[in-house]
């Protein structure tokens, strides 16, 4: 009898959910290369539905949406107005610095309790500094999809005209990591480089807008956000120490151009891939943009570069790499976030989320990929993961981009020659006015 | 200009005027270069493999134009967006000729307390930044529960027509004797007959000329469409194109210079079926 | 005529109302409101008095973004929609209708044109590498490739927009230059005049009440305009397209601070407004608005 009952009950169960769920993603690349953000899920769906139909159950999942390959300003914009009017979405994906301001504002699902439920599913695996980018004030409330680290490139060849040995080379990344061959070390080597004419410039960094530079406060020990608080932090003596540096990297000892910030990134890259800088501050995608568009083959990169984390300059700095990793969220106003969250788990099994790494050009998130032989064989892939383990983030914090513009326009100033500690307190002030209460000024 | 051929002395004054001509074609032709020359490299590089010298195809191909019988991956059909683009255009089209026809109309021939205010308030709404009351509109298509729906869009849109529009229907109204219009209402019709049998017929120009800028301007939609619009099913040819052109940097020439002259075909199909009204074209009224 | 009462002018104008009433009254209305708040991503009405407007104040783009405006808008409208308007005009109606007609019709191609793919014209022609248009010629005189883009952004804005803008003018003065009666240019030319003594002495003086009219029109397009800017530079490199009307966008649709953003943009309606009301009354309009001949109700 009590057998019958659950074998009805499970028939009619089966003939009440016999249907189609659907999960509704919002992704975005905007290259189009990430394409795989949005077919990870469905593939994921697919894998899922294997195993309910497995189980013998009548539910079906479906996964629709989009992938938007327009911008991030318009794609972010379009997300919380869509958040906001409860729209149906139950997956979201973005840059982890949205999910500070996302979060707040209550559009987001914790999710501690799913990570905590699902852990050995896989999430076990994910690189541990990853979940680092995917929390706001202690809870999670993301799951890692990409990285990708900002390695400092430095040119072989060039440390062997100096008279580097290959083994003194090969050790640099480690005495980089252990903060036994500092900033000012790669200083002195790139004055003597130029002196000695086996290269133009010693060292060029981005020359537009973005994170990279914040790797070089990490080295000089300058903190720029309270995590507890969440207010940004700007300590005005710190900080004439950072600006001291950028303005002697054009002035003093003029191992950078003065004019760097504006040069269009196409003579940047020709510049580095020609052997005419001795390191460069960049990324590890631009690997696969050296490769693709400014005629290099992966033996002749292997040949020209070291990677290494960003040097310590100081006693209080650290050597660091900056990584910007991809998330994906679930609205608190989802109709199915156990089962989006499900799919995530899915969508993140080591050879999708490797086929969405090779195809553009970002870092694992997982170990498992590791061993993968498409891994093994991608030099920057390597390199990069290994740098792994150092990356800071920037803050999930709303006003990041408030902050960020005001500190370049700064370093713009000290590059082309301002007084430092002028512009220190310059934009001291002007961060007070733009970020009101969001930041603590700390005065000398 | 019978009267210079009296003064033919030497060559070039025998020819000044042929010789003239020669030079402000000669002129216009550099001026409009970048036109000449923007819209031939579109149509050419689409039908190319690759391109040398700026115009010289290497090989033609159809390739470019493979988004036509397939999907490019993470976007749905060509057609499907096409139709929603269709659609979302010729119902900007159809509501700014009803309201222009009609408002136009009223301003033109009627007199009643408010007119010039209407008049003033209409060429100042003209100075409204559209995009930048974004939010507003964000919460008046919520409310009305319009977001995520092509119609939120085609009204949003016909309104921003609406200045434009009803100035160049009021100037072709302006510009019909009023004899026509009494001679009608002599026959025994009534105003809005009028209106329907007599003047609309003869204010065709002017509907053609605001009907297919609101059409082109639906056709062209992007930043609302980008905002308001969720679901891809929805999509507009706009978001299509930009999603594919994406950054601009280090892209497939060829398929971006298809998709984006398949865009622009309608446009110069409906651009010759009326330029010769378009080329008539006055703000109405305008002394001179 | 008395059987029919209801077809009153409200009726003929009462969609038009509806469709204002929603799309514009109301939302500036609400931005208004939004301006005295610090609203956010998160949409809340934290009202904060005039505080978005003293934060003007001190924010420093502002000299920088008004500065871009104001080169952009001028630049713009003198070497486009008003001088390049005016020179189309000209040269097309010394020439044979056809030929005139043909190259007005050119130069309506890129209004009509989305905009998404126009600027995709523009940025091919600047292409950086050498197989945009620009670099493309210079190699023929073995110069190296320029990045257009970053060297003179502001140009190439002011381009991109100004063959779009000369159109509306164009079509205007062409209006007006073939209402001239042919008279006028017979007697001149039996004086001996030449074409550009005709072109100062006749046919100037003749449209100077379109002219007034296009570059005040235009001046309020150029000022809320900013579409192209958004495609080709996004207000780049470092801020030096960046105008008011995007700075406005930036703020509320990059920044998220919708507050702030609504504050920019009520500074702009209110300053569109008052130059409205200034050429309303500069250039006569009242004769625009003439009295209806007729009136039967």
């Amino acid at each position: 009898m009590k057998r019958l009952l659950v074998a009805l009950l499970v028939a009619l169960s089966v003939v009440y959910f016999a249907k189609v769920v659907t999960i509704t993603a919002w992704t975005v690349g905007p290259d189009n290369p990430s394409v795989n953000r949005f077919e990870n899920l469905k593939t994921a769906a697919e894998r899922l539905n294997k195993i309910l139909e497995a189980a013998g159950s009548d539910i079906r999942v479906k996964v629709e949406g989009y992938f938007d390959s327009t911008d991030w300003s318009s794609y972010k914009s379009k997300v919380v107005f869509g958040l906001k009017s409860k729209q149906d979405v139950d997956i979201i994906c973005s840059g982890h610095d949205d999910l500070g301001s996302w979060a707040k504002a209550g559009y987001l699902l914790p999710l501690d309790d799913l990570v905590k439920k699902y852990w050995d599913l896989g999430l076990y695996d994910i690189i541990p500094s990853l979940w680092e980018a995917c929390k706001f004030k202690g809870g999670i409330y993301a799951i890692p999809q990409d990285t990708e680290a900002r390695p400092f490139y430095i040119n072989k060849k060039v440390l062997k005209a100096l008279g580097w040995t290959d083994a003194e080379i090969e050790a640099l990344p480690e005495k980089v990591a252990k903060g036994e061959f500092t900033l000012f070390d790669f200083v002195e080597v790139a004055k003597a480089a130029k002196e000695k004419g086996l290269v133009e410039w010693g060292l060029y960094h981005r020359p537009k807008m973005g994170i990279d530079y914040f790797q070089l406060f990490t080295s000089l020990g300058a903190d720029f956000y309270d995590e507890e608080k969440g207010v940004y932090v700007y300590d005005v003596a710190k900080m004439e120490e950072v600006f001291k540096f950028f303005y002697d990297l054009t002035n003093t000892w003029e191992i950078t151009p003065r004019n760097i910030i504006g040069t269009p990134w196409s003579s940047i890259h020709k510049d580095v891939t020609s052997g005419k800088v001795l390191a460069w501050l960049g990324g590890t995608w631009n690997w696969a943009e050296w490769k693709r568009d400014y005629g290099k083959t992966e033996q002749e990169l292997e040949d020209m570069f070291v990677l290494t984390p960003v040097p310590k300059a100081t006693a209080d700095g650290k050597p660091n790499t900056l990584s910007h990793p991809v998330v994906y969220m679930i609205p608190a106003h989802s109709k199915n976030p156990e089962l989006a969250f499900m799919l995530l788990v899915l969508a993140s099994a080591p050879d999708l989320n490797m086929r969405h790494a090779v195809q553009s050009g970002h870092l694992p998130i997982r170990w498992q990929q590791t061993v993968f032989p498409e891994y093994k064989k991608e030099f920057i892939m390597v390199e990069g993961t290994k740098l792994l383990p150092f990356s800071s983030f920037v803050p999930n914090d709303d006003r990041f981009n408030d902050f960020n513009r005001v500190i370049f326009e700064g370093l713009q100033m000290v590059e082309s020659g301002a007084n430092p500690s002028a512009v220190a307190r310059d934009v001291a002030r002007r961060l007070k006015v733009t970020l009101k209460d969001r930041i603590e000024i700390i005065e000398k | 200009m019978e009267g210079v051929k009296k003064y033919q002395l030497t060559f070039f004054q025998r020819n000044s005027q042929k010789i003239a001509q020669v030079i402000i074609v000669l002129i216009l032709i550099l001026v409009t270069s970048p036109i000449i020359l923007g819209y031939a490299w579109l149509i050419l590089r689409s039908f190319s493999e690759d391109i040398v010298q700026g115009f010289i195809p290497t090989k033609l191909t159809l390739k470019n134009w493979r988004f036509l019988w397939q999907n490019i991956e993470g976007y749905p059909s060509i057609w499907k967006i096409t139709m929603n683009t269709f659609l979302l255009a010729l119902g900007v089209m159809v509501i700014e000729i009803l309201i222009t026809s009609m408002g136009g109309y009223a301003l033109s021939r009627y007199e009643f307390p408010g007119r010039s205010s209407i008049l003033r308030l209409i060429l100042v709404l003209h100075a409204f930044p559209a995009i930048s009351l974004m939010v507003a509109i964000f919460y008046v298509l919520w409310n009305l529960g319009l977001l995520n729906k092509l119609w939120g869009i085609i009204l949003v849109k016909a309104s921003l027509e609406i200045p434009w529009g009803t100035w160049v229907m009021k100037g072709f109204y302006d510009g019909i004797p009023w004899e026509l219009e009494w001679a009608g209402l002599v026959d025994g019709y009534s105003r809005l007959q009028v209106w329907r049998k007599v003047i609309l017929p003869i204010a065709k120009p002017g509907i053609a000329v605001t009907g297919i800028f609101a059409f082109l301007s639906g056709w062209s939609e992007f930043v609302f469409v980008n905002t308001f619009i969720f679901e891809q099913q929805t999509w507009t040819l706009s978001k299509y194109v930009k999603g594919i052109i994406g950054d601009f940097r280090f892209v497939d020439y060829g398929l971006l210079t298809a998709v984006g002259l398949f865009y622009v075909i309608p446009t110069i199909v409906f651009f010759f079926f009326v330029s010769k009204y378009m080329i008539k074209l006055t703000i109405g009224g305008v002394k001179g | 005529m008395k059987k029919f009462r209801i077809p009153k002018s409200w009726f003929f104008l009462s969609p038009m109302f509806v469709l204002v009433t929603l799309f514009f009254a109301v939302p500036v209305v609400i931005t208004v409101v939004m301006s005295f708040t610090d609203m956010d991503y998160s949409f809340e009405w934290n009202f904060i008095g005039f505080m978005n407007f003293q934060d003007m104040a001190s924010d420093f783009l502002i000299p920088k973004v008004l500065l871009n405006t104001l080169v952009y808008t001028f630049a713009t409208l003198s070497l486009f929609n008003v001088g390049m308007a005016l020179l189309l005009s000209l040269l097309t109606t010394s020439i044979s209708d056809r030929l005139g007609d043909f190259f007005r019709s050119l130069w309506m191609l890129p209004r009509l044109t989305p905009s998404v793919v126009y600027g995709l014209l523009w940025l091919w022609i600047f292409d950086p590498t050498k197989y945009g248009l620009v670099n493309n010629i210079r190699a023929w005189f073995n110069l190296p490739p320029q990045d257009w883009l970053h060297q003179t952004p502001m140009l190439m804005v002011i381009l991109a927009n100004g063959f779009i803008g000369a159109s509306m003018g164009m079509l205007i003065f062409t209006a007006a230059i073939k209402a001239i009666p042919i008279d006028y240019y017979r007697a001149a030319l039996i004086d001996g005049a030449s074409w550009f003594t005709i072109t100062r002495k006749i046919t100037l003086p003749l449209i100077k009440w379109q002219i007034l009219f296009v570059t005040a029109y235009q001046t309020l397009s150029l000022l809320t305009s900013f579409e192209y800017i958004l495609i080709i530079t996004d207000g780049g490199p470092i801020f030096r397209t960046e105008v008011w009307a995007l700075y406005t966008y930036h703020t509320a649709f990059e920044s998220f601070r919708y507050g702030y953003g609504a504050t920019l943009s009520v500074i702009l309606v209110l300053v569109g407004i008052a130059a409205a009301f200034v050429y309303l009354k500069l250039f006569g309009f009242e004769a625009l608005m003439s009295k209806p001949r007729i009136e039967v109700d």
